[in-house]
């Protein structure tokens, strides 16, 4: 009997408080950057900051490179905590370890159903702001929405990879949170620096596609192919910490 | 022993806050040299400092280290089962509220301390020097203005269930501050920038020298007063709430 | 090792840092029977029943459940689906309700008796729209027997099953343990409940800091073991051991000496008798037989 709907079922139920707060907030900021767009474009693109439409700098600066994005990543790795050192504090992981399924199955479902959520948020803005756009008479390029939706979706990944090991390897759940964040600002600023600084390894970045060949900053379009590779292997970075936390949730004693 | 009983709840977290600030600011001031050589314009090290801790990465680990200082109490104690052993000690519930917030405030003013006592004792290694009073100056800033996101994650950790949510809204609500602080209708209250504030680009304008007048004048204290008082409403709301809630 | 067994360890052993939990525990529980599982607060009682399920790993020794090695990850799978458990916390799922809890469950058992649930539902009066975080605990106890009972399990583990529970639901789950040993499956729970454990259990085993003091058939026990109490005179010299065949315990306490035999009750007294001792032996129950064991065991 295939044990993944249910074991599917219990991560969506663990997590869908904080999925669907993070959903409204994520469409919130889209929605009523679109609706205040007006007041708003005045302080994010003052004197035509960009070159082309304003509305197009406008949305890069408050969603894919702006606010929006910054909230996205915090969102990914708050939805990444929780797993069987969790419910050691909550005194279930005895009921948990008794079914009959491995430990590396439970920990797997946990890891798809959150990849399957950082997709989802990924994609939010392409909706929110395509159907806002739509019903405002503005436009913003579907094409681009579908890029920057991947560029999200890769560096989240790795973001969410980073947050799921500090849930395992931490007993106190605020304590991964806190590592979490310690992650996201540190980061960016070690990969500052040589030799590192010479590799495209900002994941920040990478996501806005800041200070990237991919992006045109004057225009804050993203251009050319999309960077395959470089997704493609922050995936690969992704898998390899999901799958080392997986280890480690398996060889661990939860007494 | 409530003291300890809080202090112990919260110290690892404060432990792992207070080893990234360090380390965070202290990276900032050996590394200076290489990030000064590849600025875009020549950069001083007071203003290079400014920029890289009191208004950009060290900044924004404060704020979201303070986020998570802000989470936990009796609403997620009620989740782990051991409500009702703290519920049944002979203390009010205002006063259990009450300690935390205080054990929290302080963790905050020491974690906003940290750079005050590092970089101006790490300066002199790399040939520089910052003044301890400016670096005082911005640590009031950021005790003043953490103690209010501090006091909101309190608020949100006492009014949603789950252990994380608070800190999604309260990252929202910080986000949301920050983005509304431009907005025509808030232009006219700077002193509801929260984010602005805890920048504090106008003490870099003011003499660094080392008077009370000359520490205590460039201070944002209508700001300051602002936020204490509204960090005092956000954990009396919060007091209030868990006051009245039955904890089943 | 042998398939006859239902649970067999042999030197199991757990530390925490330099506590050691369970010291070289060697135990053999039969299929089809019941097995209390005795022993005070911090025994090792749970600590041996998480060895089993694969929650901890052992620091030294061997153990099999159903004939599957506990160490092994794929094995203990095996385990898991021929057991039910129901640990001494009780702790569910707090955010689903019962009747989601139930289903959740269900899904990972094939051989799930809906006419078992279907019952158990009834008789413990659960609600099964509330969420399980807003129920009693004695319901979460009966939920959580209910999730364990309503499968046909070869094995049954419970820790501590009937704390929480009223009288009636204590009477009925007592019931029902000996409905399922009847209808082929074991049952091996802990229990500090002595009265309970000594209507129903087939067989008792008593552990004590991490190592076990007793594996015998209850019938045996209480046919066997004695208590001997034996007053000396004033000129008679009280001995300070006796080492004798079938002396588990011995206590002294001024001129009198008290003795847990569980064999030789003949020999015993009557060396107690050269000894110019009066003696009166009685029968014991098993809550003399536990005092006795733990309160003086090193």
């Amino acid at each position: 009997m295939n044990a993944m709907m249910p074991l599917l079922f219990k991560a969506w139920r663990e997590s869908r408080g904080r999925f669907l707060l993070s959903v409204t907030l994520l469409a919130t900021i889209c929605a009523a950057g679109v609706i205040f767009r007006g007041s708003l474009m005045k302080v994010f693109v003052p004197n035509a900051s960009f070159v082309g439409a304003p509305y197009v700098g406008y949305i890069y600066r408050l969603v894919y490179g702006g606010a929006a994005r910054g909230l996205f990543t915090i969102l990914v790795m708050v939805l990444a905590l929780g797993g069987l050192q969790r419910e050691r504090l909550h005194r279930v992981v005895g009921f948990t370890l008794a079914l009959p399924v491995s430990r590396a199955r439970l920990a797997g479902a946990q890891a798809l159903l959150g990849l399957g959520q950082v997709a989802a948020l990924s994609a939010l803005p392409l909706i929110v702001l395509g159907v806002g756009s739509r019903l405002a008479h503005v436009s913003y390029p579907l094409e681009q929405m579908w890029r920057f939706g991947l560029l999200w979706l890769a560096g989240g990944v790795v973001f969410f990879a980073v947050a799921f090991l500090a849930a395992t390897l931490f007993r106190s759940e605020y304590a991964a949170l806190a590592v979490s964040f310690v992650f996201m600002i540190f980061y960016p600023v070690t990969v500052m620096f040589p030799p590192l600084n010479r590799y495209p390894l900002n994941l920040h970045h990478i996501m806005s596609g800041l200070a990237m060949p991919y992006f045109d900053a004057r225009r804050a379009l993203l251009v050319g192919a999309p960077p395959w590779m470089l997704l493609v292997s922050m995936m690969a970075v992704a898998g390899a910490l999901i799958v080392l936390a997986v280890q480690i949730t398996s060889q661990r004693d939860y007494s | 022993m409530l003291w300890y009983k809080m202090w112990r709840e919260s110290r690892v977290r404060f432990a792992i806050s207070a080893v990234a600030l360090l380390w965070m600011c202290g990276a900032v001031v050996l590394l200076q040299q290489q990030v000064r050589a590849h600025a875009d314009e020549p950069l001083s090290y007071v203003r290079y400092i400014w920029h890289a801790v009191y208004k950009a990465n060290a900044l924004d680990l404060y704020i979201l280290l303070v986020i998570v200082l802000g989470l936990g109490g009796v609403q997620q104690e009620h989740a782990q089962g051991t409500a009702g052993f703290t519920l049944s000690l002979p203390l009010s519930r205002w006063r259990l509220v009450a300690t935390r917030a205080v054990t929290g405030w302080v963790e905050v003013a020491v974690l906003a301390l940290l750079p005050a006592l590092l970089i101006p004792l790490l300066s002199p290694w790399v040939g520089q020097t910052f003044p301890f009073l400016r670096a005082l100056q911005f640590s009031v800033l950021w005790a003043g203005c953490g103690m209010v996101i501090f006091a909101l994650t309190f608020f949100f950790s006492t009014v949603l269930a789950g252990a994380y949510s608070p800190a999604i809204a309260s990252v929202a609500a910080v986000v949301g501050c920050s983005m509304s602080a431009g907005l025509p209708l808030f232009e006219r209250f700077p002193a509801l920038d929260l984010i602005d504030t805890m920048h504090g680009a106008q003490l870099l304008l003011s003499p660094g020298n080392a008077s009370l007048g000359a520490f205590a004048v460039p201070l944002p204290w209508l700001s300051l007063g602002l936020y204490a008082l509204l960090a005092l409403c956000l954990t009396g709301v919060a007091g209030v709430i868990t006051a009245r809630r039955d904890f089943p | 090792m042998t398939d006859e067994l239902a649970i067999e360890t042999h030197g199991l052993t757990r530390h925490y840092g330099k506590v050691e939990a369970v010291r070289g525990l060697s135990l053999a529980v039969e299929r089809q029977c019941i097995t209390g599982f005795l022993g005070r607060n911090g025994a090792g009682k749970s600590t041996t029943i998480k060895m089993l399920l694969g929650m901890i790993r052992p620091t030294a020794g061997t153990g099999r459940v159903l004939g599957y090695n506990i160490a092994d990850p794929a094995q203990s799978l095996q385990i898991r689906r021929r057991i039910a458990y129901v640990g001494e916390d009780k702790g569910l799922y707090g955010y689903m309700t019962v009747a989601e809890l139930i289903r959740f469950t269900r899904s990972f058992y094939p051989d799930w008796q809906p006419h078992i649930e279907a019952r158990l539902l009834k008789a413990y009066q659960l609600p099964p729209g509330r969420k399980v975080k807003a129920i009693s605990k004695g319901m979460r106890t009966k939920l959580a027997l209910l999730l364990a009972l309503a499968r046909r399990p070869e094995l049954i583990i419970l820790d501590e099953p009937s704390e929480g529970l009223d009288p009636v639901s204590i009477e009925e789950l007592l019931q029902t343990l000996q409905e399922v040993r009847a209808g082929g499956t074991s049952v091996f729970f802990s229990s500090h409940q002595l009265s309970e454990v000594e209507r129903i259990t087939d067989r008792v085993l008593m552990i004590d800091h991490g190592q076990l003091v007793m594996n015998t058939r209850l019938g045996d026990l209480l046919d066997n073991y004695r208590n001997i109490v034996m007053e000396f005179g004033a000129q008679a010299p009280v001995p300070t051991a006796f080492a004798l065949a079938g002396v588990e315990r011995l206590r002294i306490k001024g001129r009198q000496v008290w003795v847990l035999a569980s064999s030789n009750v003949e020999g015993i007294v009557a060396h107690a008798r050269t000894l110019d001792a009066t003696v009166q032996v009685t029968p014991v129950n098993l809550r003399d037989v536990f005092l006795d064991l733990v309160r003086e065991a090193p």
